[in-house]
């Protein structure tokens, strides 16, 4: 048998659960040679399984073992890893999820999944510097219309089941490397709601955003200058609140650590 | 080429120290840290990575290479890797004598492989793909490993003697993986060690691991045992002074059991070197 084909049927015989060792492994001197096959089989399944549980421990205690073992097999089974690291294929699993017939129906699981991988995607995303709020001190009132914004690399803003956030909070009641903050408050009946990630120092953050403060972020985001963020706060409140909102606003992302650059208008207009 | 001057004792870099080394400073010679945890990723991570370089000097360890698979060689992960090496300026960079996996899929294992010619021949010529690649001599480690082929037309240490030669590459040994492996074959250990060409070895590694009677589990989860204790002392006075590491990866001790697993290293490796030149 060439390397090649004793590859093949080696990795074949794991992923598909054969009891039988695949031709060629040798019986040992204690173990015949099923029994030593399926110490592979077995670490395969127990390494990823301890991954998941690593990379989703809401998702896990939400679910319960049965469930979230029939997740694990589905993942493993509908989707084998090919990325080299196991960590990124673990936290492929929403994406399994969204496709899968079964656990894309089931909206409080998969939020639940999406809302575990931001809170990781935050904690190892790019360095960057989170400028103080001093820094607009610096900025004229004049330049404070055309000032645009870099959001540092940590933040996400994701679309999550409200119970997302809530069974999470209940799971890590104890002790967590992540804070709820304070919300800037939603439509309590929306099923729906928009949740913030972001790391700070050595912390993963989180909370829900009003439909405001949604639009002035993404605004930003998208490179929005301060004055057309006011304006697009304008169409849902009286003029004279809006610049207090939005200077509110930014404010908070400064303090939050959201803000990694600012860009003043640039004098030649181009 | 000169081999690199020994490092001294190292420990593996693990999340869960980090705060305590980057706070405290202890005394550790250098760490080994794992290519994949950092490869393509930012934040916190790399920045402790960074800050520990300062002080610390630092050597990369991949369990992704897949150098013996038949699959072709994956020439975006070795690019991830130079990019991290060029970054990190490491001492060395290792991988494991194992695959992965073929056909795309990666089960997240160090895989055996039959010890033969067909097998030698298409490690080498991989390894040497990857050093100039990577324009670096790499160092190949010996895996724990569960099963045995029927195909294998020599030992473990043999294929290793002739791959270090043929593909001009160092080892790295692991004298747990020896321990495991001779437990679960059985084969002598000591042999295996002196079967081993000393001007290839570049490093050692120690662990621990999981005893289930019938077979050994390498689960770097437990301390050192005295069993491999003294093969790491055989390992001292055949290839003399030589750059050791522990790798713990579960089960995690405060640190300073580590440091003092370290220190029991250091001593042993002490008294085998006045024995060494006691005897020559």
């Amino acid at each position: 048998m060439t390397l090649k084909d004793m590859q093949a049927a080696f990795q074949g015989a794991i992923l598909c659960g054969d009891e039988d060792a695949p031709r060629g492994v040798e019986d040992g001197p204690r173990l015949n040679a099923a029994a030593r096959f399926k110490i592979y089989y077995d670490a395969y399944r127990l390494r990823l399984a301890e991954g998941l549980s690593t990379e989703f421990p809401a998702l896990r205690e939400t679910l319960g073992d049965e469930a979230f073992g029939a997740l694990f097999e589905a993942y493993l089974e509908g989707r084998p890893s090919r990325a080299f690291a196991a960590q990124d294929y673990c936290r492929g699993l929403p994406d399994f999820m969204r496709e899968d017939p079964h656990w894309r129906e089931q909206d409080n699981a998969l939020g639940l999944a999406e809302f575990e991988r931001a809170l990781s995607r935050a904690f190892d995303a790019p360095d960057a510097p989170q400028l103080a709020i001093d820094v607009l001190a610096a900025q004229t009132p004049e330049d404070w219309p055309e000032l645009t914004f870099v959001l540092h690399p940590s933040v996400q803003m994701i679309e999550l089941p409200r119970s997302a956030r809530s069974a999470y909070a209940l799971s890590q009641s104890e002790l967590s490397e992540t804070a709820d903050q304070e919300d800037a408050g939603g439509e309590d009946n929306a099923p729906m709601e928009t949740v913030l990630f972001w790391r700070q120092r050595d912390l993963s953050f989180y909370r829900a955003l009003s439909g405001d403060e949604e639009i002035a972020l993404a605004s930003l985001q998208r490179g929005t200058d301060f004055a057309l963020i006011c304006a697009v706060l304008a169409q849902n409140r009286p003029a004279e609140d809006v610049a207090g909102e939005a200077a509110g606003f930014l404010g908070r992302w400064f303090t939050d650590g959201l803000i990694a650059g600012i860009r003043a208008a640039d004098p030649a207009g181009s | 080429m000169e081999k690199p001057a020994p490092l001294g004792f190292g420990l593996g870099l693990r999340h869960r120290y980090h705060a305590e080394i980057v706070k405290e400073r202890p005394d550790i010679d250098w760490f080994e840290v794992i290519s994949e945890n950092y490869i393509g990723r930012g934040g916190r991570p790399l920045a402790i990575l960074d800050d520990i370089r300062a002080d610390y000097r630092i050597v990369m360890h991949g369990v992704s290479m897949s150098i013996a698979s038949t699959a072709p060689l994956d020439f975006d992960y070795l690019g991830k890797l130079r990019d991290l090496a060029r970054r990190c300026e490491p001492e060395w960079i290792s991988d494991h004598l194992c695959w992965t996996g073929v056909h795309g899929v990666n089960l997240h294992d160090l895989l055996p492989i039959p010890y033969t010619r067909e097998a030698l021949d298409h490690v080498a010529e991989r390894i040497l793909r990857v050093e100039d690649f990577l324009q670096r001599r790499i160092a190949i480690e010996n895996v724990s490993s569960y099963v045995t082929f029927a195909e294998s037309e020599m030992t473990e240490e043999a294929f290793l003697r002739e791959l270090a030669e043929k593909a001009d590459c160092w080892l790295l040994l692991d004298v747990n993986n020896i321990f495991v492996s001779s437990f679960n074959h059985g084969f002598d250990p000591a042999r295996f060690l002196d079967d081993i060409p000393q001007e290839r070895v570049l490093q050692l590694h120690l662990a621990g691991h999981s005893d289930h009677e019938t077979h050994k589990i390498d689960t770097h989860d437990q301390p050192v045992i005295e069993e491999v204790w003294s093969l790491f002392e055989r390992a001292c006075r055949r290839f003399g002074a030589i750059s050791t590491m522990i790798e713990r990866d579960d089960n995690f001790p405060p640190l300073h059991e580590l440091v003092g697993e370290l220190d029991r290293a250091r001593a042993i490796a002490a008294a085998a070197r006045i024995r060494r030149e006691a005897a020559e």
